[in-house]
């Protein structure tokens, strides 16, 4: 059963923020601290005279802790793949912040075994200054490829990006899908144990789309521990083994990829009706 | 690949732990050596992108120390008379720019490190750590070709370098930690308060009329040596005085000053850098 063994344990993850208005009097700045107490008489006035004001004009400063996620607790298992399913603002990108360190979390703790690569944006580290081909090797080393790797795969990267004529060509002068198409083409060719995948980075027009998922389910079936967070519901439920649902940054469920699916749609349907 | 996963798990690197910030914040110094090869990529883009349209390129590098030199020997040699013991006040001058200009430039490039790459700051995973190591560390090359020219002039007022010139690394190395402890501290202040990037060069120029760039530190009074040894570009640029002309004063005693200084300051920068850094994806 070593091919059980864990790669990603997550137990009790939360990440909170703080929304609407200013901890602490430093974190405003003078502009900011002059202007409230400036204004501190007219809320005065519009909280005790005018009700409709205080929401207005001189809406109150006083914000309040939001979890962006909580009580998240999974693990992934060697060579597996496992979708995550929610609405947008759910906290599916959080997830991949936290496991990827591009942010700490707030409570609860992660452990990840191996070398982790994110697909999450394309053209992260590009400059626009800068030919395709130097943008390649410089995002390809702050995405955690060596020189070598770089040197091997470049020739790969630049075929699948389909920009081959313009590779010694600035970027600023690239339109824009021509920019993502290679900054998506970077990042699917790392190769590390553990894959972060955001479905969102499959861009471009129709068919160059259809080649980023298909290269993703590439990487999905290649044995990589892969975490994939999908917006397009059948691609996700053919790619995943296993999948979870968050919903208002709660873990709703957990369960084979089809029935996760399903109560994502039958929830999502249920809401329309309210609506 | 199996066996390579398992090996490294061994030796201790793994598993990657992720969990809230507490307590006092870990060094880590090896993993910043482990991505290092981002400080070459990114020094190198820097560099690419700096003369990249730009009609004169690399020779900027010399225009800026030049220029400044003509301008103080009018200023400093012509009408004010300022004593360089002995030597000819271009090179006396140009001895002390091109230290300074790299100190100058790195410790703005380091002071907005984060917020130029707030992009990556947001977007991947790599030690923050490499971006103000990057950012003094990308003016090597300019300094490199301004320290060419400055063998060029030597020559001219028929100044040759003596067995002193072995020490310039040394003293080009202690400018570079000089500014990296500012840009830790400065870069991460820099990413909550904006303020910093107004400060920047309202701060160098003044700190330019505290360091002996213009003038001799030979001027401040034998007791206030070690306060204005407080300024660690006053070591160095008595040091490359000492190195390069003749018959100008070893750094003296006070010099120790400077070391505790840059020492103090960059062990404290370096937690500092690290303790606020959890915050940088959140808050810049």
């Amino acid at each position: 059963m070593s091919s059980s063994r864990a790669m990603i344990e997550v137990e009790g993850l939360g990440k909170s923020y703080w929304v609407g208005g200013e901890r602490l009097v430093d974190h405003m700045g003078m502009h900011a601290l002059i202007e409230s107490a400036l204004s501190a008489p007219v809320r005065w006035l519009g909280q005790n005279f005018m009700r409709r004001a205080q929401t207005s004009r001189f809406p109150m400063t006083e914000g309040h802790m939001k979890w962006a996620l909580r009580d998240i607790s999974f693990e992934v298992c060697e060579g597996e793949v496992l979708g995550v399913v929610g609405h947008n603002g759910a906290g599916k990108s959080v997830l991949l912040k936290l496991l990827s360190q591009i942010t700490r979390p707030s409570e609860g703790r992660a452990r990840i075994y191996g070398r982790v690569g994110s697909m999450l944006e394309a053209g992260t580290g590009f400059h626009g200054e800068l030919t395709g081909r130097e943008n390649i090797r410089l995002a390809g080393a702050i995405l955690g490829m060596s020189r070598a790797q770089i040197a091997d795969r470049l020739d790969e990267i630049v075929a699948f990006s389909e920009v081959e004529e313009y590779i010694d060509t600035p970027i600023k002068r690239y339109s824009s899908g021509m920019i993502m198409r290679l900054g998506f083409s970077v990042a699917a060719h790392l190769d590390t144990d553990i894959m972060l995948i955001d479905e969102v980075l499959a861009v471009g027009d129709q068919r160059f789309k259809r080649r980023c998922i298909e290269k993703m389910r590439s990487v999905a079936t290649s044995g990589k521990t892969v975490v994939f967070v999908g917006h397009d519901l059948q691609v996700l439920e053919r790619i995943s083994d296993r999948a979870i649902l968050i919903r208002q940054g709660r873990m709703q469920m957990e369960g084979a990829p089809g029935d996760v699916v399903a109560e994502h749609v039958r929830w999502a349907d249920g809401r329309q009706l309210d609506d | 690949m199996k066996s390579e996963v398992q090996g490294v798990r061994q030796s201790g690197r793994w598993p990657v732990e992720i969990r809230p910030p507490s307590g006092w914040p870990r060094l880590d110094l090896p993993s910043v050596w482990r991505r290092i090869d981002i400080v070459y990529i990114l020094g190198l883009r820097d560099i690419k992108v700096r003369y990249k349209q730009s009609f004169a390129g690399i020779t900027w590098a010399v225009i800026q120390p030049l220029i400044t030199m003509f301008v103080f020997t009018a200023v400093f040699d012509g009408v004010v008379k300022v004593p360089t013991g002995g030597s000819p006040y271009p090179l006396f001058a140009l001895a002390a720019l091109v230290p300074w200009t790299y100190f100058v430039h790195s410790i703005t490039k380091a002071t907005t490190c984060l917020i130029v790459d707030q992009d990556l700051i947001r977007r991947v995973y790599f030690p923050r750590l490499i971006l103000p190591i990057s950012a003094v560390s990308g003016g090597i090359v300019d300094f490199l070709i301004a320290f060419s020219l400055l063998l060029i002039v030597m020559p001219i007022y028929g100044v040759g370098p003596s067995l002193a010139i072995l020490l310039i690394p040394a003293f080009f190395l202690f400018s570079l930690m000089t500014a990296l402890t500012l840009g830790l501290w400065l870069s991460a202040i820099n990413v909550r308060y904006r303020d910093v990037n107004n400060a920047i060069p309202f701060f160098t120029q003044i700190l330019m009329f505290a360091s002996p760039v213009a003038y001799p530190s030979s001027v401040v009074p034998a007791q206030w040596q070690w306060a204005y040894a407080l300024n660690p570009m006053a070591t160095v640029i008595d040091g490359f005085r000492w190195a390069l002309l003749d018959g100008q004063p070893a750094p003296g005693p006070s010099s120790l000053v400077s070391i505790a200084v840059v020492t103090v300051g960059l062990v404290g920068g370096l937690y500092f850098f690290r303790w606020q850094e959890d915050r940088f994806a959140d808050v810049v």
